[in-house]
């Protein structure tokens, strides 16, 4: 069996989304339900849906100031802007600390927008080499990550992981085995999800109309600084949360028509979470799920978490899906980032166990659990 | 300590010198060289068009229980050499959907020759005619979740996009996982193919070679892009010795960290940081490296730079460092993968892969390059390099598993 992990801590947290930037605009969208849903007209290119969860004002050089910012991209202008919040969290002392901190940063593809223009450019220009060469770097996949470790000179373990909608807590997972290893002592983990016409029209070619309407597709960043649990940490910081456990991984067959036998398969990827971290199912406060590619895999996502928790019903399950739009490779860690806004409000919920939760169509299920207020 | 020792078991290659671990070790053998004119993708109005093209590849022969034509050809690639790591540790299927394996694959651009598809349709048709089929197949996850998906592995799959040192991140991360405990078996590596997009960009910068890619040569002219995958076997030496496994080489260690400095010029005093991290991870003195695989793409850069930063480590004592990549191309997130496959056969069988197409040795660079010829050695202990865009290094460590001392750890 996967043995469990070395808790980490939480100590710093940022997050950029529909609902604004930064974790107050988070928390405020989050507790007057307010969806992030406005007009894309604003953005390049002609666009499926009228349309979608996108961030109000992110404007890069605005937020950054213009010093390195010309080529910088959505994804990795949204990247940097949210670790910068994280790092005002968790400041590193001097030159040691950021040796020995870095990135691991989950998305999809990188900046799809970054990729297809440059390779549109060798299209429509009269010769196919007549590409921007600063815009190069922009097209591989870990830019942002690097631009990150620029930004804030960060020489540590600097990695992009590639999941989907898994891609948060794989990126969670790939920095916490980092850390047991002692490669790195504090890494800024999370993941991103820009709009722009290429997703939009991916989305519109492969999601279902009534999905889209219920769900539209949505852009965010959320990162979060993780180190050792047991780490001493300088006095005046916060301890936000613990994460107690994380898997990903296939647990049921996509092509098993039975849907009790798939939610029964799926529940026991979050079941062996519980069962891992020693924590029982009537001591679950918040569920945020993911509810994010079908109309059917919600209802499965529901039945597993159900099985799990014994038909219990935590004190609060939702999905931030609702509010956020489906971030895709952001998801986990807009979840993630729901349940520390969640417990930030809900003192009561202080020093109990949460779960993210996500099912995927090809049988991948993901379950993070997490400890609110570590001290 | 919880540490478990992890060796490498199996080997599958996808390259432009050969399919499987017997081919490709025979073509770094005989210094076999994958260059040919490009046809995967429209290279009009490009003056140069040589590049490490794979020929020949029929998906059909390794893909199994998955429909070929639903993946993008990394994917394929991927897939066929996790095919191929497997047949070769000679382990069965059953047991590995039984018990716990694990999947980590790196690239640099997915399944770019989709993206390059789909951004044409865009330009010709508009974004109104974008098949579904094939955006489906463009997110990255899909080079190791399809390796996931055709052995039924239970124990988690990744893809790390972490550029040109992808392949040696995924290895280290496979490396870590099975030392610990948390999975059984890993298959890990990495996969690439050819795309327009990259060949652009770096036609653009002035570093595609005009024909032959030179690294360590005085005249050397830049990169030759090239594709493939690599994909290893791993397993803890206990389960290795329990099945009577063969067993190529040990992962001693990696070291990881990134120059936070340019996003595309390489750091002398980051990647010698980088070596003395690798070192320490591995627990071994600079003296004791045999051989080290360069990351040689055969840029004026990139080979001085790399040079100067194994000077800096190695002072007077400089093992034999080689290029593969004079061979194959740059066959991007597939490199490492490919090279750390080419240091586990070096070290079973006893020989240095050569650096072809070498003429003159620059002053700058490392005097040894094998040049042109493979040549026999008892290598005990050799290094990977690999460094990439966004600063991103990472070097592995490999050793004889019967060298001195080992036996007794």
């Amino acid at each position: 069996m996967i043995r469990r992990m070395e808790n980490l801590a939480i100590t710093g947290w940022g997050v950029t989304s529909s609902l604004g930037i930064g974790v107050e605009a988070f928390g405020r969208g989050l507790s007057g339900n307010l969806p992030g849903l406005r007009d894309v007209s604003g953005f390049a290119g002609a666009h499926p849906m009228p349309q979608a969860c996108v961030i109000p004002d992110f404007d890069i050089n605005t937020i950054l100031g213009s010093k390195g910012t010309r080529t910088m991209d959505r994804t990795t202008g949204m990247a940097v802007a949210t670790a910068g919040m994280v790092l005002k969290h968790r400041p590193l002392e001097g030159e040691a600390e950021q040796t020995r901190a870095g990135f691991v940063l989950g998305t999809t593809t990188g900046s799809i927008k970054s990729i297809s223009d440059f390779t549109r450019e060798t299209w429509v220009q009269d010769r196919p080499y007549l590409v921007n060469p600063a815009l190069f770097p922009n097209t591989v996949m870990n830019c942002s990550a690097g631009q990150c470790a620029i930004w804030y000179k960060m020489k540590g373990v600097n990695a992009t992981i590639s999941g989907g909608l898994f891609s948060g807590l794989l990126a969670i997972q790939y920095a916490s085995l980092i850390i047991r290893r002692g490669y790195a002592d504090i890494l800024v983990t999370g993941s991103v999800e820009e709009y722009c016409e290429q997703s939009a029209w991916a989305y519109y070619h492969t999601v279902p109309a009534g999905l889209r309407s219920r769900h539209p597709l949505g852009e965010g960043c959320a990162m979060f600084s993780l180190e050792r649990a047991g780490a001493q940490l300088p006095p005046g910081r916060t301890r936000f949360a613990e994460i107690l456990g994380c898997r990903v991984g296939l647990h049921f067959d996509p092509t098993e028509k039975d849907f009790r036998k798939n939610a029964k398969d799926a529940s026991e990827c979050i079941g062996a979470v519980l069962a891992d971290a020693g924590v029982d199912p009537s001591e679950i406060f918040a569920v945020c799920r993911c509810q994010g590619e079908s109309r059917s895999l919600n209802r499965l996502e529901d039945a597993a978490v159900a099985l799990a928790l014994e038909g219990r019903a935590p004190a609060h399950d939702f999905s931030v899906t609702e509010l956020t739009g489906n971030t895709y490779s952001a998801s986990g860690s807009m979840q993630l980032a729901a349940l520390l806004a969640l417990h930030a409000r809900k003192r009561e919920g202080r020093g109990r166990p949460s779960l993210v939760t996500a099912v995927g169509h090809d049988g991948t299920v993901g379950c993070l659990l997490i400890k609110a207020g570590g001290e | 300590m919880e540490k478990q020792r992890v060796v490498i078991t199996g080997l599958g290659a996808v390259s432009g010198i050969g399919f499987g671990i017997k081919d490709f070790t025979d073509g770094l053998r005989r210094g076999a060289s994958a260059v040919s004119k490009i046809t995967a993708f429209d290279t009009t109005g490009f003056s140069s068009k040589n590049g490490g093209q794979v020929h020949g590849f029929e998906p059909r022969k390794w893909i199994k229980r998955q429909s070929p034509g639903s993946l993008g050809r990394s994917s394929q690639f991927s897939v066929a050499s996790a095919r191929m790591a497997i047949e070769d540790a000679d382990i069965d299927e059953g047991l590995l959907s039984s018990k716990l394996c694990g999947v980590s694959v790196g690239t640099t651009d997915g399944e770019s020759q989709v993206i390059d598809q789909l951004t044409e349709t865009w330009v010709k048709e508009g974004m109104s005619s974008l098949a579904p089929r094939l955006i489906r197949q463009v997110p990255a996850h899909n080079l190791s979740q399809s390796i996931a998906q055709e052995f039924r592995l239970k124990g988690g799959a990744i893809t790390i996009p972490t550029a040109c040192a992808a392949g040696n991140y995924a290895i280290g991360y496979a490396y870590d996982r099975i030392s610990v405990g948390e999975v059984d078996f890993m298959l890990c590596g990495g996969a690439d193919s050819l795309c327009r997009k990259t060949f652009a960009g770096f036609y653009r910068l002035g570093t595609i070679a005009p024909e032959v890619c030179q690294p360590f040569d005085r005249d050397r002219k830049g990169i030759l892009t090239g594709e493939g995958a690599g994909i290893l076997f791993l397993e803890s030496l206990e389960s290795a010795l329990a099945r009577g496994a063969r067993i190529y080489a040990e992962i001693l260690g990696y070291g990881i960290n990134c120059d936070a400095d340019h996003m595309v010029a390489p750091n002398r005093k980051s990647i010698a940081n980088c070596i003395r991290n690798a070192h320490r991870n591995a627990g071994i003195e600079s003296s004791e490296v045999d051989y080290i695989s360069a990351h040689g793409t055969g840029t004026m850069a990139n080979d001085v730079t790399e040079s100067g930063a194994i000077k800096e480590v190695f002072g007077a004592r400089l093992p034999p460092v080689s290029s593969i990549k004079s061979m194959l191309g740059h066959t991007m997130g597939a490199a490492s993968a490919l090279a750390s496959i080419a240091c586990a056969v070096a070290v079973k069988e006893g020989f240095i892969p050569p650096t072809i197409n070498h003429v003159t040795t620059d002053p700058e660079c490392v005097p040894d390059c094998v040049p042109n010829y493979a040549r026999p050695a008892d290598l005990r202990i050799v290094q990977n390099n690999a460094f990439a865009f966004g600063g991103n290094n990472c070097i592995t460590v490999y050793g004889k598993l019967d060298r001195k001392g080992a036996a007794n750890d």
